[in-house]
């Protein structure tokens, strides 16, 4: 066992403890108040069928006066059960039991005569009785009216839903708290200590450690940072004294001059102090150190995916002539062609500002972006605000990315990975439910007033997590332009690898997602809730699958198959797509996809220092990871527009069946192409990718 | 960390027990309106048999308020609206009112009394907030025993890195050495104690050759 490994089980122990309590938690509370709902409310339900029952027993016998006369009864039964929801049966029965007249669905167990009297439940049914005086004889007659006994259960089954869904939610942010916590607390500040003993085992006593908050740790990191300052200091202290001697010319003074200098020699030729006696403060960086903050940021653009598309058809377009489709289509186009152009471009900005203020710089400018977003009121305020809520998502992901890749060495290029992929998912995937659960009790406007909350407390997460850089640092050298990158397009692999591979799946991703599911679920009387759960499933999927895939792909060594794979059921489940109205199976399609696009991202994720070798070895593998993002946000610009055009011409359902066939084809293209031309070509295997930074 | 989990879990609670009260407070007062809106219906269709005779009309909205003792109040407008609203623990449920021709008339402003539906609502408030407090005790108390249990090794270990660092500052004789150690990073612990003495015993004796000479 390691030092590292007891953190680690000590992290796992703790993640797991709050995620058993939490759920238990719940489960209690949960289970407590339905057991009371159940008891409370249904003498209520009863109640209310009573009133139903008697009201109708009244207006029975006020319109037909004492004749039974079926074809107004009739009548009567049918329009009670279209207004009266609670009610789903309507019968009148003879003294004898026998069926005069019915509507509805019959309850099974009924017909037995005269036992039917006496009972109030029948089969699924709650059944009440009452007398009616009709017929030629005035004898009495029954009238049966039932109810669905589940009824109020599905009620509660359908807040139980909602309630699961907010659940979700907070155990994923708690667990996220108590990860990031245990990272400024525990994790990062004793790695970097240990980091730096390696360096003093080394010889190296130029740095120290930033002083800590009140922790079980302040105390060590104090002690170790004493050490530090003492050695440093003891050694100007020399300095000065053999500078003193020097001075002095007397014959005892040459030879101690001698054995001083001899020393000090020996002293800095075994160790390095730091200069003037100050240490310099060492960041403790690791890659999840933006984690929470991605996490927080993605999770507040997502907020309001399950209604966006509504949002924009409700502000005045203002624009001549243009269908209200692509009026929609176009500030969710502009707001991702913002962010990839951000994406691509923040690399100077990246190396003179550091990730921290650029952090912060980002989430300020999305905070600006949400708040124009609520209260914009005109087409062109729309479409500016997104731009600049686009810029800021661009310059988050950007600098998390980049962030992440520098601190990532070739040897855990997935695992590394996963710290950028993870939050970035599950932000999304829990943005886009909360969203919905949000828009369905607040107007929309105030959905994004709480998206630009969030990102408000993710730059506070932004001054906590991520440590100021000493000063030396914030002076970096000018940035100058690389264009090697351009080498990688006249690679034929490279280019048939971002054409058939990357741009289509981020195509399929913006179209379905970001625009055609939500309107085509709302025009299937889906509401918001709904929508974002849908939304989530996909989510669901990308979220665990893309970093475990990355891992396995990296692993075997396995990308065209599933990406070929990928493509065949994507376009599949999305060539059905149109066939569901259920909600059930539309999720179950939804969730298909994500497994599909999974397939395809992830090993994709995992090939890219081999297919954009150039990029990688000249630039660094931020800059390399930076070239597919641009290139697959062309599709992801594209996705909406694409959709909004075929949807004006052909329908939803007629969009989504040439979307899928596009991926089929697609993939196939690609199946076929690295089928005879490898992915990797045999030179560059055996050239050794470019030694990234080590992470610490 | 034990405070941060108390917190979390008291969240958790709050919000658990917030969205469970949501939850029936909606189907309660859906309930309430379904209610409210079976009356309203019968009021609506008796009104159109009867809309030739209004004293009939008058006669039946006295009759539906006597049978129904949480009607407060039902009252015939001109203005054709469709509405419901809570307010005061009253709920306000206004429907179109039509002609036997199916010509809209006017409307129906029935005033339903609510004071059952808030009894209920406290009922329930009281009922969370027990289960809510003696679960957040429970919790609280196994939260405080499992994180002592899961932090007492980190928390030894750190004790003891901690006591060796301020030998080392003391620059007394080592306390890790090659016995000790277990774990790799004990090894760079090793090599750091190591240069320190070192550099220490060095500082000191350079230090004693300057100094003696100063003195002279």
């Amino acid at each position: 066992m390691t030092m590292r490994s007891m953190i680690t089980t000590l992290q796992r122990q703790l993640l797991v403890l709050l995620i058993i309590f939490i759920s238990g938690i719940l489960g209690v509370i949960t289970v407590q108040s339905l057991s009371f709902d159940e008891t409370d409310l249904r003498p209520q339900f009863e109640a209310n069928l009573d009133v139903a029952a008697d009201l109708l027993k009244s207006k029975l016998q006020s319109q037909l006066e004492g004749d039974l006369l079926p074809k107004q009864v009739s009548g009567l039964f049918r329009d009670t059960l279209q207004i009266e929801k609670e009610i789903i049966y309507l019968a009148v029965i003879d003294k004898a039991g026998k069926l005069v007249i019915e509507s509805g669905l019959r309850p099974a167990g009924l017909g037995e005569g005269k036992q039917i009297l006496s009972k109030h439940h029948v089969g699924e049914q709650v059944i009440r009785t009452l007398t009616l005086s009709l017929g030629p004889n005035m004898t009495d007659m029954r009238l049966l009216v039932g109810a669905g006994k589940n009824q109020l259960g599905d009620h509660i089954h359908e807040r139980i839903m909602f309630l699961l869904a907010a659940l979700l939610i907070l155990l994923w942010v708690s667990v996220e708290i108590v990860r990031f916590l245990f990272s400024i607390s525990v994790k990062n500040p004793l790695a970097g200590a240990w980091g730096l003993m390696g360096r003093i085992g080394a010889g190296d006593f130029r740095g120290r450690l930033a002083p800590t908050s009140e922790t079980v740790l302040s105390p060590f990191i104090h002690t170790l940072n004493k050490i530090i300052a003492r050695v440093n200091n003891h050694f100007v202290y020399m300095e000065t004294l053999a500078g003193n001697l020097e001075e002095q010319n007397t014959a005892t003074s040459e030879q101690t001059k001698k054995r001083l200098g001899a020393h000090l020699s020996q002293l800095l030729n075994r160790f390095h102090f730091a200069e003037g006696g100050t240490a310099q403060v060492m960041l403790a960086r690791a890659p999840e150190d933006t984690r929470a903050v991605l996490f927080l940021f993605v999770f507040a653009e997502a907020l309001t995916r399950s209604f966006f598309p509504q949002f924009a058809a409700s502000i005045p377009a203002e624009f001549v002539e243009l269908p209200v489709d692509m009026f929609i289509a176009l500030p969710i186009s502009l707001f991702l062609l913002s962010s990839v152009l951000m994406m691509a471009f923040s690399e100077p900005l990246h190396t003179r500002l550091g990730p921290r203020q650029l952090l912060i710089i980002g989430a300020l400018i999305s905070v600006v972006g949400f708040i124009g977003t609520a209260f914009t009121e005109s087409g062109f305020g729309l479409m500016a605000w997104r731009g600049l809520s686009g810029i800021a998502y661009g310059v988050i992901i950007a600098t998390c990315q980049a962030y992440v890749a520098r601190l990532t060495s070739e040897d855990d290029w997935a695992e590394g990975l996963c710290a950028f992929l993870m939050p970035l998912s599950i932000g999304a995937l829990l943005g886009v439910s909360m969203g919905g659960i949000l828009a369905e009790h607040l107007p929309f406007d105030q959905v994004f007033l709480v998206s630009a909350a969030i990102s408000l407390i993710g730059v506070l997460f932004c001054f906590v997590s991520l440590e100021k850089p000493p000063e030396q640092l914030e002076s970096s050298p000018p940035h100058r332009m690389n264009f090697s990158w351009m080498s990688d397009f006249t690679n034929l692999r490279f280019l048939m690898f971002m054409t058939f591979g990357a741009i289509p799946t981020r195509l399929m991703m913006t179209a379905i997602l970001l625009y055609l599911t939500p309107l085509y679920l709302s025009g299937s009387g889906f509401g918001f809730p709904a929508i974002g759960a849908v939304l989530m499933v996909y989510f669901l999927f990308t979220a665990f699958g893309t970093p475990l895939l990355a891992r396995l792909a990296d692993k075997y060594n396995l990308q065209v198959l599933p990406v070929f794979a990928g493509g065949l059921i994507s376009g599949a489940v999305m060539l059905s797509l149109g066939q569901w109205q259920n909600g059930l199976t539309l999720t179950i399609v939804i969730g298909f996809l994500g497994i599909g696009h999974t397939l395809i991202n992830a090993p994709l994720i995992s090939a890219l220092p081999k297919i954009s070798g150039v990029t990688f070895q000249s630039s660094g593998p931020s800059a390399g990871l930076s070239l597919y993002r641009v290139c697959e946000g062309v599709g992801a610009i594209a996705g909406p527009i694409v959709a909004a055009v075929l949807s004006m011409r052909f329908g939803y359902a007629e969009t989504i069946f040439y979307l899928a066939c596009f991926s089929l084809v697609s993939a196939f293209v690609f199946g076929g192409y690295f089928l005879f031309a490898k992915l990797v070509p045999e030179a560059a295997v055996q050239d050794p990718l470019p030694n990234s930074p080590p992470s610490h | 960390m034990a405070i941060t989990f108390t917190l979390l879990l008291g969240m958790v609670i709050a919000i658990s027990s917030f969205l469970n009260y949501h939850a029936y407070r909606t189907t309660l007062y859906a309930l309430g309106e379904a209610r409210v809106q079976t009356l309203a219906s019968d009021l609506q269709w008796s009104l159109r048999q009867l809309s030739t005779t209004p004293d009939s009309a008058h006669d039946k909205i006295t009759e539906v308020k006597s049978r129904y003792p949480r009607i407060l109040s039902i009252e015939q407008l001109l203005s054709a609206t469709t509405k419901t609203e809570v307010s005061n623990d009253i709920m306000i449920m206004t429907v179109p009112q039509t002609h036997a021709s199916g010509e809209i008339v006017g409307a129906l402003k029935i005033r339903y009394a609510m004071s059952d539906e808030k009894n209920r609502l406290s009922t329930k408030l009281d009922s969370l907030i027990k289960t809510a407090l003696i679960v957040f005790a429970i919790a609280s108390c196994l939260v405080a025993i499992a994180i002592f249990q899961f932090y007492r090794p980190f928390i030894k270990f750190v004790l003891r890195s901690r006591e060796s660092l301020q030998l080392v500052e003391a620059e007394t004789p080592p306390s890790f050495d090659d016995q000790n150690i277990r774990w790799q990073e004990e090894v760079d612990y090793l090599a750091f104690q190591t240069q320190a003495q070192t550099v220490f015993a060095v500082l000191h004796e350079a230090e004693d050759y300057g100094l003696s000479e100063e003195s002279e």
